[in-house]
């Protein structure tokens, strides 16, 4: 129990950055009598936001509860389905190529990531613990990259993936990002406050360049690498911009998130609106699943420092 | 000691080439798709390129009448279509940048205030932000739907009004489309503002309270200013994020309506219509005003590691 609550308070300022004796010094202040309305309120409204947020998904989750063969009365809104049933994740499960689009989506996000994340801890490294000319020119370049909007360069990447000749597969959503500035100055930021003389011990060994970055900087680096992928993971997984651009040139590649934005099957009467519910409830519960799993990464310093 | 300089710089020079080997491919690939693309989308602002000239190899021009088009109002040919989304975009961005700091402000000060379920509450908000705009889009469908039935128009009956046809009426589709991302789209913002809170230390503001002030005005006297920063730099990233909005029009309205968007209008053009040089005008000027904005958001930011530091 004990123990418990130490880790709590370990955790806890860790996350935070102020002090442990400012927090407990308000801890006290706090109990003064004339707050108490005022807290009340807070977890009031603090609720209502979080039901204001969560309802309308919750709406949709009974809509793809709804038997195929329902006619919703035009009236009446429904908290719970009328006839309840798991078809419909069957069937949005079996129609339009799903499980090709599936596979998409899971290289694109797999590989994505994985290409982007090797890219960004080389350039990283090179720019925190390389001694060479131009490096600040180098790290200028890419922070001006910053200011321009991915969406102002979309019309000439369109044409220089066709020219490359990428467009018509896989590729053509992969490759035109993976110089990532973003993961680059966010594991910048990180591999600054690695000490170098960890490294020039590990060059007496007789290490070179790889090794460092593979068995000392990236096992150190853990935290920032961990946030890194996870937001590029769930960014990737919700990307429907560029793969849509992709498709207007021809482009046989599918992802989950296009075949829900164009699911009308025709299955007659109400169905279609319930299996894309369903579709689109089945494309969330990975994202809510990452988050669930590593919530306080979300949450964490790293992330809000990625922000700014 | 003579040994060790000599070392050293042979140390710089491999390291230099070391450097060198490492930056090869990462620097070259963005030079392609950032440098190259961004030159070419400057140029191409000057053209009348098109994508089916791009295609069959047909006669490009350099001429100015893509810029011409947007400000000389004297020209036949004057876009106005371009300025009803350019207005469309600016309403989108204060409603947006007013509601959600403050949605943000106050839930990250709540949050902050109380003293149990802190994390409870971040996770709880902050959910939102991870779901697709696809996702979104599809659940705003549905919530303002005209049938009767739906969430909307049961809260406008409950009441006592008519049911509204939200997303098919010129007076209420932008106004649809702007509740959901309202309800839903401050958590980062509330992130920041939460971590800006509890950096402020408590001393500050025990002294407030032992010079007995009341709670709000600790709050408007003391708290706010400190966070100064934090509201500044939130402010100007929803200002940019504003106008690149997309999303909410491409995918509930297709731009119906009233609801064409800056960028919608940019992507209209580029892929729809094919007039790529007319788009890339649009967006060179798109990218004008956000780095007006980026560049005040840099010198903050700068400015608030220099204060940690």
């Amino acid at each position: 129990m004990n123990n418990n609550n130490k880790q709590k308070v370990v955790r806890r300022i860790d996350f935070e950055t102020s002090n442990n004796i400012a927090l407990r010094v308000d801890k006290r202040k706090s109990k003064r009598a004339g707050s108490i309305g005022f807290k009340i309120f807070a977890y009031v409204f603090l609720t209502f936001i979080a039901f204001c947020q969560v309802f309308p998904f919750y709406l949709k989750l009974i809509d793809s509860f709804q038997a195929p063969e329902t006619i919703p009365n035009a009236d009446i809104l429904y908290l719970w389905p009328e006839n309840f049933t798991l078809a419909n994740y069957w069937t949005a499960m079996n129609v339009s190529g799903f499980w090709m689009a599936l596979g998409y989506t899971i290289c694109h996000t797999v590989c994505f990531t994985a290409i982007s994340l090797f890219i960004a801890i080389i350039v990283a490294y090179t720019l925190t613990k390389l001694e060479f000319k131009g490096k600040k020119i180098v790290s200028g370049l890419l922070l001006a990259t910053m200011m321009v909007p991915g969406e102002v360069l979309m019309i000439p990447n369109y044409i220089i993936a066709l020219k490359m000749g990428i467009n018509q597969n896989v590729f053509g959503l992969i490759l035109p990002g993976i110089v990532n500035v973003f993961g680059i100055f966010l594991l910048k930021q990180y591999m600054q406050t690695i000490p170098n003389s960890v490294l020039e011990s590990a060059e007496m060994d007789g290490c070179n360049e790889l090794k460092k970055i593979f068995k000392i900087i990236v096992p150190m680096s853990k935290p920032v690498i961990i946030t890194y992928v996870i937001l590029t993971v769930v960014s990737t997984w919700n990307e429907y911009l560029w793969p849509l651009i992709m498709q207007s040139s021809g482009s046989p590649v599918q992802t989950l998130q296009l075949i829900m934005y164009k699911f009308y099957p025709g299955l007659g009467n109400y169905a279609d609106g319930f299996v894309r519910s369903a579709g689109m409830i089945l494309i969330t519960i990975p994202i809510i699943t990452v988050y669930g799993v590593f919530q306080k990464y979300f949450l964490s310093q790293n992330n809000i420092a990625g922000m700014k | 000691m003579e040994i060790s300089v000599k070392k050293r710089r042979i140390g710089k020079h491999r390291q230099a080439l070391k450097a060198t080997g490492l930056l090869a491919f990462p620097m070259s690939w963005w030079t392609i798709w950032f440098v190259i693309a961004f030159i070419a989308a400057l140029v191409m602002s000057f053209t009348n390129v098109t994508l089916a000239k791009l295609a069959n190899g047909g006669e490009i021009e350099f001429t100015l009448n893509n810029y011409i088009r947007m400000f000389d109002i004297a020209n036949p040919r004057f876009d106005q279509d371009y300025w009803s989304a350019m207005g469309v975009t600016i309403v989108w961005t204060l409603v947006m940048t007013v509601g959600n700091n403050l949605m943000a402000l106050l839930c990250a000060f709540l949050i902050y205030s109380i003293k149990k379920g802190q994390k409870l509450f971040l996770g709880l908000l902050f959910w939102p932000s991870l779901v697709s705009g696809v996702v979104g889009s599809d659940v705003t469908k549905m919530v303002f739907g005209s049938q009767n039935s739906s969430l909307a128009n049961q809260i406008v009956m409950a009441f006592g009004g008519e049911p509204i046809q939200w997303l098919t009426s010129e007076s209420y589709a932008l106004i649809s489309l702007m509740i959901m991302p309202f309800l839903l789209g401050f958590s980062t913002k509330m992130l920041i503002y939460y971590s800006s809170l509890i950096s402020i230390p408590n001393t500050y503001k025990e002294a407030a309270i032992m010079e007995s002030k009341s709670q709000s005005k600790v709050f408007f006297k003391i708290t706010l200013p400190l966070m100064k920063n934090a509201v500044i730099l939130n402010v100007i990233l929803s200002i940019i994020d504003g106008f690149k909005i997309l999303g909410p029009m491409q995918l509930v309205t297709q731009g119906g309506y009233g609801t064409t968007s800056e960028m919608l209008y940019i992507y209209n053009t580029a892929f729809q219509d094919g007039q790529i040089g007319r788009a890339c005008a649009y967006a060179t000027i798109l990218f004008l005003i956000i780095l007006i904005f980026t560049i005040i958001q840099r010198i903050i930011s700068g400015k608030e590691v220099k204060s940690i530091e």
